[in-house]
């Protein structure tokens, strides 16, 4: 610490003889010998002040503020500290709800049955994509060709038209919890098709890694997860950022904050960057659509 | 049957069977699964429930992963417990001194936060402790019963006297001691109606040492969300709450078990549940005190796979990965095999952030300092920390940890200073604290709001 007295001194004033140049020289070693001390000086945070943001839920919603917050980290010497974790959006709501976190991600907007008081901040828009293994490049499927196909009547993908496979039709879903599945189900399932046996996952990546690695499977990811495997277009419709933005593909949702009340302090700072901040907006194009 | 459970909720089937089928054979005990006498008793770790642990027995033990059971102390010396009793190796045993300067006395397994008395009386008077602790580590020792992580260590934490009854102070003791001493799961079955600041800051202070704590929902059979018990209630990233189930696959919830769509995640076996008993026998008992250590053995399993998952990543995997169903938890019912799996693909989003160094404590006893130490972020990016004591550089230690436990001896300083080093010297990180004179332990106990064992008397 002996140092620090020195750097904090005053510099004396540059003699004649030596010039300009030792001049910015000395200047410059001061300069670093002060940013020095500025920054041994500086006090480092009190233990549990607000210096790190917490988020927990959706890990759709988790992988694009994981790059947000990358850059905004980069751009904002002040910036906090982030904390993400997974859990999926039934987990992030809670945690919102009860203060575990600074905000849930969420796949979805808020619903009546979500505990009360709390504020939907929108992050970007999304679909759900229908799915199979890149090597069973499925055309197209209809509303009437998904109905059997989620029943199980439809028991072979020799029975889907313009399908390279013949084996059976291996289905993949999400729990009953999922955001993806609300979605799913809501648009392109009729309330009277019944449910056949799937095998069930409560991540994306869970589901995303199951089709990669299964020739015959269908399921249905977050558009961002289906970047590996083969998105079959609905009624003629492709999943892709540009029929979300346009509003031809049906199965859309938008992801999102959720916090207790609106929010504050360095979340809503946060928040305020990605809605105003031309790299904020370009990663979020860069995944999904700026809502 | 192992390996059918395995490619059944492997997350990437057929092709990567063998993958996981590999690590196990890495990383398990060389061992088949273990076939313990009394096995055939406990339903919760055979096959077909929806708890589903002999899968993740394939892929790990516990092992290199000490519980904390902060309950009514332990029959140490039973045979199924004897093998997994942790140890502080620091500290002298009966010599009536402080060797480790951590404030307690010949704290050799564990200590006594009942009495304000210096020894440790670690014995179980009550037998709830004894339960816990067999549920969460019994030995894989062929004879009894065995443990959900039947390598771990057991940390003796005793709060609740020989009639069951402790205080809110000597929780919250108890759960800084065991994070202190290197816990990284703390099993709490105890349940009680103060809200004890105390016990937050605990938690806190756990959760920057990273370690995940469980909990009991509690026996009254009520909706917490609505009318909260403690320590459950608590809001922490590193908290788990646990509603118990019954034998019925483990799907249903008993009359008695708590429950809560906001507070209580998840739900495991805690009904009818065998374990050691304070005699040095066996015995059965019911609770959502039965049903926490279920889920903190599966913790353990995840920490053994993944040592360097934060405690918030370890509960939202665990939270994530739990079967979903009907009962009124915010999760569902927990799956070992899905958790264990998560837990050792999960790459941790804290660990891809710039490392950030954090005093936990620092404390000086006569010429000796202690400090305990925590990096967030990219600990695998610093090489080496260094510690200076009012400016003088007075030691240096690897890096590569999340958590360490330091004591300098012969050397004593008001100010200690710590610096994050990476391996070509450049400082990545600094934090600084007061090095405060070490006060003695046991200063909380017999304060605070009454506080009990969450074991159902139906």
């Amino acid at each position: 610490m002996g140092g620090l007295s020195g750097a904090s001194g005053a510099a004396p004033s540059p003699g004649p003889a030596r010039g300009r140049g030792a001049a910015l020289k000395r200047a410059r070693r001061l300069l670093g010998a002060a940013t020095v001390a500025s920054l041994l000086l500086t006090p480092s945070p009190a233990p549990g002040a607000a210096r790190t943001i917490t988020m927990s839920g959706a890990s759709p919603a988790q992988a694009v503020v994981a790059d947000l917050a990358y850059f905004y980290r980069r751009e904002r010497a002040d910036a906090p500290r982030f904390s993400l974790v997974g859990g999926g959006t039934g987990i992030g709501i809670a945690d919102a709800a009860r203060g575990i976190v600074d905000a849930g991600l969420s796949g979805r907007g808020l619903e009546p049955g979500d505990p009360p008081g709390l504020t939907f901040t929108p992050l970007a828009r999304s679909a759900i994509c229908l799915v199979t293994n890149p090597a069973n490049r499925v055309p197209n499927l209809t509303r009437a060709q998904l109905q059997p196909l989620v029943s199980g009547a439809t028991t072979s993908w020799a029975q889907i038209a313009g399908a390279p496979r013949r084996d059976a039709i291996e289905r993949v879903t999400f729990d009953v919890t999922s955001a993806a599945r609300n979605v799913f189900l809501t648009t392109f399932v009729d309330l009277a098709t019944p449910l056949a046996p799937a095998t069930t996952y409560t991540a994306s990546a869970q589901v995303r890694d199951h089709i990669a690695a299964t020739p015959a499977a269908f399921g249905y990811v977050d558009l961002e997860f289906a970047r590996r495997l083969h998105a079959v277009p609905y009624e003629g419709v492709p999943c892709t950022r540009a029929t979300v933005a346009d509003g031809s593909y049906p199965a859309r949702r938008t992801l999102g904050f959720v916090t207790r009340g609106r929010p504050a302090g360095a979340l809503a700072r946060f928040l305020a960057w990605i809605r105003t901040d031309a790299t904020a907006r370009r990663v979020i194009a860069s995944r999904y659509v700026v809502p | 049957m192992g390996r059918l459970a395995l490619s059944r909720r492997c997350p990437i089937p057929g092709r990567t069977a063998s993958l996981v089928v590999a690590f196990a054979l890495a990383t398990a005990p060389a061992s088949a699964a273990p076939t313990d006498a009394l096995q055939g008793e406990q339903w919760a770790v055979a096959p077909g429930t929806v708890f589903d642990l002999p899968g993740a027995w394939a892929l790990a033990a516990g092992a290199g992963v000490t519980v904390a059971v902060v309950d009514s102390g332990t029959r140490l010396d039973h045979a199924d417990l004897a093998p997994n009793a942790w140890t502080n190796f620091a500290e002298v045993p009966g010599n009536n001194v402080d060797d480790d300067a951590n404030g307690y006395v010949d704290d050799v397994h564990g200590v006594d936060l009942t009495t304000k008395g210096a020894a440790q009386d670690l014995h179980d008077g009550y037998g709830h402790g004894t339960h816990v602790a067999g549920t969460i580590a019994a030995a894989a020792n062929g004879r009894g019963v065995v443990g959900v992580a039947y390598r771990a260590k057991i940390m003796t934490v005793k709060v609740l006297d020989d009639q069951g009854g402790g205080t809110t102070g000597g929780v919250a003791e108890g759960i800084r001691y065991a994070a202190a001493m290197g816990a990284r799961i703390i099993n709490l079955s105890l349940e009680g109606n103060v809200d004890d600041p105390r016990m937050r800051t605990a938690i806190e202070a756990a959760a920057a040492a990273n370690a995940l704590i469980v909990c009991s929902a509690g026996n009254s059979g009520v909706n917490v969300d609505q009318q909260p018990v403690y320590p459950v209630a608590i809001p922490a990233s590193n908290v788990v709450g646990v509603a118990a189930t019954e034998p019925d696959q483990g799907r249903s919830l008993p009359d008695f078990s708590n429950y809560g769509r906001l507070t209580v995640p998840v739900a495991a076996p805690g009904v009818e549940v065998i374990s050691t008993s304070k005699s040095g026998g066996y015995e059965f008992k019911s609770g959502t005190s039965m049903a926490a250590p279920h889920v903190a053995g599966v913790a353990a399993l995840m920490a053994s796979v993944a040592p360097h998952l934060p405690a918030a990543e370890l509960r939202a995997q665990l939270l994530q990965h739990a079967t979903r169903g009907s009962v009124p938890v915010s999760a569902g019912y927990v799956d070992a095999l899905g958790a264990v799996l998560a837990a050792s693909g999960t790459a941790s989003y804290d660990r891809s952030q710039p490392p950030s160094l954090r005093v936990l404590s620092a404390t000086r006893k006569g010429r000796t300092t202690q400090a305990q130490l925590a990096v967030l972020g990219a600990a695998g990016s610093v090489a080496r920390i260094e510690l200076r004591l009012d400016g003088r550089r007075v030691a240096q230690l690897r890096g590569g940890r999340t958590v360490l436990n330091v004591r300098l001896r012969n050397r004593a300083g008001r100010r200690l200073a710590v610096y994050a080093l990476a391996a070509d010297g450049r400082r990545l990180s600094r934090a600084s604290a007061r090095v405060r004179t070490l006060r003695s332990g046991k200063r909380h106990v017999g304060t605070g709001g009454g506080i009990g064992g969450a074991v159902w008397v139906g």
